[in-house]
């Protein structure tokens, strides 16, 4: 409702500065240009890479054989792939998937659960526990990587698919996120829940996480991306091929191929694509999720 | 037992049961009108001197008669313990007021975390990076810091300013590379995004929708994706790049291998991956720039425009101010993220081309040494000044940029 009104008034003023100065629709064709040849700049690199995975190798070092599309539309790069036996790409996808499902399972109870104490609750030491977790967001991963390793290697989980998921139990950024969500549920709400005879851990799970789903998913699914996508701590903590993730696989795959580009590519697009298939089906919750982790970040 | 990975169950048991026991107990403790915070402490003693001490036992006992349970029951162990001092605690003698058990049971694990898993790394990692420390080498009792891992106090900070010696000179290329990189990607970043935002925002909302969701699609792929597709782009002989610019009669660059190539004295090698990261990055930056500019009330801007602003005098007078906490935002969490890029260069130039490296950056440095030349205790004091660099930029960003007024 509110953001219909702002854009008839904004349709308004459009149209009086259009009847002022006469150059409305010129502008407009021109930001729609300048926005439409953006959209290309971002899409060219996926284009190039999709119609290079179904090039012969041949066509990708001729010059003289060089087109934009494929001239010989080809599956051979990903018959391939899938029938290398080096390469039992379903256990990579498993992998990742493993620790991306894991990690967002921990962290959406932590940070739902910890959100709300912060919230809604009162101990000894909550300004210094909570001045802490939001500290140690400063704090680049980089300073603890070190160390991570070496309690991984103390425990040795060091080439263990557990290694990733261990560790991390709490997520400061999702405490925090929860923590504002919390607020806006009211104390009354708990407080009747209290007098009807209901645990705490009751109300937690039957009242407050269903009031918060909406921007607990969009956490979640931020989370997922993250470890799906990571590369830097999976490439320290996995040495063996077959527990790898598939970031790491990718590099791996591909220095073992350098020649053969069409190849290369086509690894990359299997690798890329499962995640950008994600998005496009929730791109609503991922957006706002970037969203809230930079206002809020 | 040689099968049996004993230092992963330590951890396994240590964690289940420091968790388990600092959260139930307080629960009952609660029930029976004593202290929560007393009860979760000593369930958390309990719990992991049972749980490691039992678990172990019913390892070893178990391991050679049911190899296959084995594992899981001595998941158990801290049940040993932990179920008759639950049972045999009595209520106390007077009734006192409820405590909250909960708080206590979810408070308690989290602080245990937090000292195990995030200050004692922290302290670890600022220690080491006054230590020739290296994991293969026996070291003293504590965190294997001295004996074969020697104290060196403050030599590494002053090989870092000196630049002495090839480890010195490597890490100041690095730091330099890493500031060029970001005082890059910067600037343009914010010129390409700002102006972007703007323009989105003021076409029709179908179209805003579509445009988002495109101009978002590289923020989700994987970094290493991006660093291939990209790596094929610039490449020299089969690259896209090289192809178009053929076209106008330019001799193939190697864009990512020539350490001469250069565009105004910035190594080509780095323009490329500056190029590929902003790439990948804008759109994070414009989603947040769209969120801002929503949030702009448009009577602000119509007042404007009814007093005869063109739409570049709204812009650069009505909504580049208002955007002003915005930017200073994005422009922290632009240069903390660009000082930590890692995949991109590890990918597509591995620090290269050249012999000190003309795109080595400090996280690359930072793991080669931790990882490739095990010269831990010179890549955590790397990692020590590279967090008081970015902590200092930030604080500078937030002088320069702070607004005292509201809207």
């Amino acid at each position: 409702m509110n953001e219909m009104q702002l854009t008839t008034s904004a349709a308004r003023s459009e149209s009086a500065v259009q009847r002022r100065s006469g150059s409305g629709a010129s502008r407009s064709a021109i930001i729609y240009g300048l926005l439409i040849a953006g959209c290309i700049i971002t899409l060219i690199p996926f284009i190039w890479t999709i119609l290079a995975s179904f090039k012969t190798h041949a066509e990708i070092i001729d010059p003289a054989q060089r087109t934009f599309l494929p001239r010989n539309f080809t599956l051979q790069n990903y018959e391939t792939i899938f029938n290398d036996p080096s390469l039992p790409l379903a256990r990579f996808y498993a992998n990742s998937l493993f620790v991306a499902l894991s990690n967002v399972a921990i962290h959406t109870f932590t940070s739902s659960l910890f959100g709300y104490i912060f919230a809604k609750f009162e101990f000894r030491f909550k300004r210094v526990l909570f001045a802490y977790i939001l500290a140690t967001l400063m704090i680049p991963f980089q300073l603890t990587m070190i160390p991570s390793y070496l309690i991984l290697l103390e425990f040795n989980l060091t080439n263990n698919l557990l290694g990733l998921v261990a560790l991390s139990w709490f997520n400061a950024f999702g405490i925090f996120l929860m923590r504002q969500f919390m607020q806006s549920i009211p104390d009354e709400l708990l407080d009747a829940a209290r007098v009807d005879g209901a645990s705490e851990w009751t109300i937690y799970w039957r009242i407050v996480l269903p009031q918060v789903l909406p921007a607990l998913a969009t956490f979640g699914v931020l989370v997922f991306i993250s470890n799906w996508n990571a590369y830097l701590w999976p490439l320290i903590v996995l040495q063996d091929v077959e527990v790898r993730t598939l970031p790491i696989i990718l590099t791996w795959y591909n220095d073992r191929h350098t020649s053969d580009l069409g190849l290369q590519m086509a690894a990359s697009i299997l690798i890329v694509m499962p995640i950008l298939v994600v998005y496009l089906f929730l791109q609503r919750w991922v957006v706002r999720g970037f969203t809230l982790s930079g206002i809020k970040g | 037992m040689e099968n049996i990975d004993l230092q992963a169950f330590t951890l396994y048991w240590l964690v289940i049961w420091a968790v388990l026991g600092s959260a139930i107990t307080p629960l009952i403790f609660d029930h029976r009108h004593r202290s929560p915070w007393q009860g979760a402490l000593l369930g958390l003693v309990i719990g992991v001197i049972s749980g490691q001490l039992f678990g172990r036992l019913i390892l070893t006992l178990l391991l050679p008669v049911l190899p296959a349970a084995a594992t899981w029951l001595s998941m158990l162990g801290g049940l040993v313990l932990l179920l008759p001092f639950w049972w045999l605690i009595k209520p106390a003698s007077q009734i006192s007021p409820r405590h909250n058990g909960f708080v206590a049971g979810t408070i308690t694990p989290l602080t245990f975390y937090l000292l195990l898993l995030s200050v004692l790394p922290l302290a670890w990692a600022i220690l080491l990076a006054f230590f020739d420390y290296s994991p293969r080498r026996v070291g003293g009792p504590v965190l294997g810091l001295g004996g074969e891992n020697p104290f060196v106090g403050l030599q590494y900070f002053q090989t870092m300013i000196t630049g002495e010696g090839r480890d010195g000179l490597i890490f100041q290329n690095s730091l330099r590379n890493t500031l060029v990189f970001t005082a890059l990607v910067l600037p343009l970043n914010m010129l390409i995004t700002i102006p972007l935002a703007a323009m989105i925002e003021s076409v029709h909302r179908f179209f805003k929708a579509i445009f988002r969701t495109i101009y978002f699609l590289p923020v989700v792929t994987s970094s290493v994706g991006v660093a291939v597709m990209w790596g094929y782009i610039y490449n020299t002989q089969y690259g896209l790049l090289n192809d178009v610019l053929g076209n106008f009669g330019i001799t193939p660059i190697g864009w990512l291998q020539d350490p001469r190539a250069n565009i105004l004295g910035i190594p080509a090698a780095l323009l490329a991956v500056v190029v590929a990261y902003l790439w990948q990055d804008f759109g994070y930056n414009l989603v947040i720039f769209i969120a801002a500019l929503q949030n702009i009330p448009d009577s602000l801007k119509e007042a404007a425009r009814v007093d005869g602003a063109s739409p570049v005098q709204v812009f650069r007078y009505i909504t580049l101010p208002l955007l002003r906490p915005t930017i200073m935002v994005t422009s922290i969490l632009t240069v903390i993220s660009s000082f930590q890029v890692f995949d991109l260069i590890q990918v597509m130039t591995q620090g290269g081309p050249g012999r000190i490296g003309l795109t080595r950056v400090l996280v690359l440095d930072i793991y080669e040494n931790a990882f490739r030349f095990e010269k831990m205790g010179w890549a955590a004091s790397i990692s020590l000044a590279m967090f008081l660099v970015v902590a200092l930029l930030t604080v500078v960003q937030t002088r320069v940029l702070r607004t005292r007024w509201e809207y």
